[in-house]
């Protein structure tokens, strides 16, 4: 069984637009897949759907063989805690230190203040980003918030790391160093979704490459280029 | 694992409300104005019910008596009006003659003319009377009825009739002052709840993204209401002290200027009474004001 199967799924937005059209793929636990598109090929869209953050007009997602449209809403915030979410704008939360940051993904699951000091720094130390664990995400580059950004999005050891362009914002050795530790992450087993426009980087993995056109899977190989046309 | 995560979202409601200082000190002052307008609206009342009180209390009715009913007969008609207990009869006094002259040439100033008059007259020309005060204005046409059904013989006529249309008048006027303070303290509530509903929804609006944040790192809804709650708990806190504050402030700022415009007034004595009861409500109203705002704004961004 896979990790993550999608059934001719479907989903168009209120306004008549159609961002997935009729998807089916199966991803494997361990896989590093890149999805590559133009934009408003339905990247984020297919993305959100794994997360659990839209839902299928039609069609059906499974997790774990799961249908996932079927978990009770009081308990999707407990299902996300199967995914690590990172974005191009880092979303970090302003008012926070960079440990804090790190640290609340394991606060609201209810960790003891002990075990949660030790897992940060540790996570923080593999990021090369513990020296500014006092730090505030205004103070500190775009490369290092992104790193933060990932410390927060594995330090409890997702099954899924979902990462929507994450080197969008930031100069080309700040996204290899990003990209080098997504391959690190995916070592350890956790399966890793890249959505990126950026060519070098997915040439580069020679990795299974999915490419999507208007809300279509055009093409799915086991390891791929970045070529959008063909 | 419940406590510590009570303990956590009660950390959190305590850093979104002091880390983000300006958007803090905006929103603090603007329920602080809001809860403020409230608080000279309450004081006004009480100012204005206060000189209402006063004004009420100095109408009466006097009931003079024939010279020939003598002394004791009045103290008994006094006495059997005191024991029928009416209910529309707030006090009776009682006024002899003697002192009701003395009463007069004070208040003529003990003037030369008044008394020489007097001499010429020789004897006292004041009549003794009850002086009768009502509960509420609008009993006195009532009360001065039953005196003259009921004591007619004795009665050489009491001070109603001339008193009437002042006392229909001010009867009218307390009325309307009480109902147009009544309709502006809710006036006055009423913007102040819309300002803070608003205020705190914009200073939720300022968070959105971050709640979408805590949702994407498995935190549930209950986890990202909690501290929100909070934050609007700790506004209405931090504004009706500080609304308070000023309110005080106003009081004695003002008081010099009240004392020069009415004698015999000191309105920090005055509220002084009532301040702590002030300060109490405002900050019940300002803590509840508070967290059902945030109540109310921080629904539209928990997952439905």
């Amino acid at each position: 069984m896979k990790l993550i199967n999608l059934e001719n799924v479907s989903k168009e937005y209120n306004d008549g637009f159609i961002a997935l059209d009729n998807v089916t793929c199966a991803i494997d636990q361990g896989e590093f897949i890149s999805l590559v598109g133009s934009s408003g090929a339905g990247k984020s869209t297919l993305l959100k759907m794994i997360y659990a953050d839209e839902f299928p007009s039609e069609g059906t997602v499974y997790f774990g063989g799961r249908d996932i449209s079927e978990i009770k809403r009081k308990i999707l915030p407990h299902f996300r805690r199967n995914f690590g979410t990172v974005f191009q704008d880092f979303k970090l939360l302003q008012q926070k230190t960079v440990f804090e940051n790190v640290a609340y993904t394991l606060e609201v699951q209810g960790k003891s203040d002990a075990q949660i000091y030790d897992e940060v720094h540790n996570i923080l130390k593999i990021m090369g980003m513990d020296d500014k664990s006092d730090k505030y995400p205004y103070q500190i580059s775009g490369g290092e918030q992104q790193r933060v950004s990932l410390a927060r999005a594995v330090i409890h050891r997702p099954r899924v790391l979902i990462a929507d362009e994450p080197t969008g914002n930031l100069d080309p050795i700040s996204a290899l160093s990003i990209v080098k530790l997504l391959l690190k992450i995916n070592s350890f087993g956790t399966t890793v979704i890249l959505a990126t426009h950026d060519k070098s980087v997915v040439d580069k993995l020679n990795r299974r490459v999915i490419l999507m056109d208007k809300g279509r899977i055009v093409r799915d190989d086991m390891h791929g280029k970045y070529i959008i046309s063909g | 694992m419940k406590t510590i995560k009570l303990a956590r979202v009660l950390r959190e409601g305590w850093q979104n409300f002091y880390r983000d200082k300006w958007l803090t000190l905006a929103t603090v002052i603007i329920i602080t104005l809001s809860l403020y307008l409230i608080g000279v609206a309450i004081f006004l009342g009480f100012g204005v019910l206060h000189v209402i009180d006063s004004v009420e209390n100095r109408i009466n009715i006097s009931m003079y008596f024939d010279f020939t009913v003598d002394e004791n007969k009045i103290l008994e008609i006094k006495k059997e009006l005191e024991e029928k207990s009416i209910k529309q009869i707030q006090s009776i006094t009682y006024i002899s003659r003697e002192k009701a002259l003395e009463d007069f040439m004070k208040q003529e100033g003990d003037s030369k003319e008044i008394k020489d008059a007097l001499d010429m007259i020789g004897e006292n020309p004041l009549p003794a009377s009850l002086v009768i005060v009502a509960n509420d204005t609008s009993d006195y046409d009532g009360i001065d009825k039953y005196l003259h059904q009921e004591y007619d013989e004795y009665i050489m006529n009491t001070n109603l009739e001339k008193n009437k249309g002042v006392i229909s008048e001010l009867q009218k006027f307390i009325v309307f002052v009480r109902n147009g303070g009544i309709l502006l303290g809710m006036l006055f509530a009423i913007i102040a709840i819309l300002v803070t509903l608003n205020t705190v929804r914009m200073s939720l609006y300022a968070h959105r993204k971050e709640f979408e944040v805590m949702r994407l790192v498995g935190a549930s809804n209950l986890y990202i209401k909690i501290p929100t709650l909070v934050e609007g708990i700790l506004y209405g806190f931090a504004s009706a002290l500080l609304a308070s504050m000023f309110l005080i402030g106003t009081i004695f700022a003002i008081n010099p200027f009240a004392k020069q415009i009415i004698e015999n007034v000191n309105i920090v004595d005055f509220y002084g009474k009532n301040i702590t009861q002030v300060i109490l409500v405002m900050i019940i109203f300002g803590i509840t004001l508070g967290f059902i705002s945030s109540f109310l704004a921080i629904q539209r961004y928990l997952e439905k």
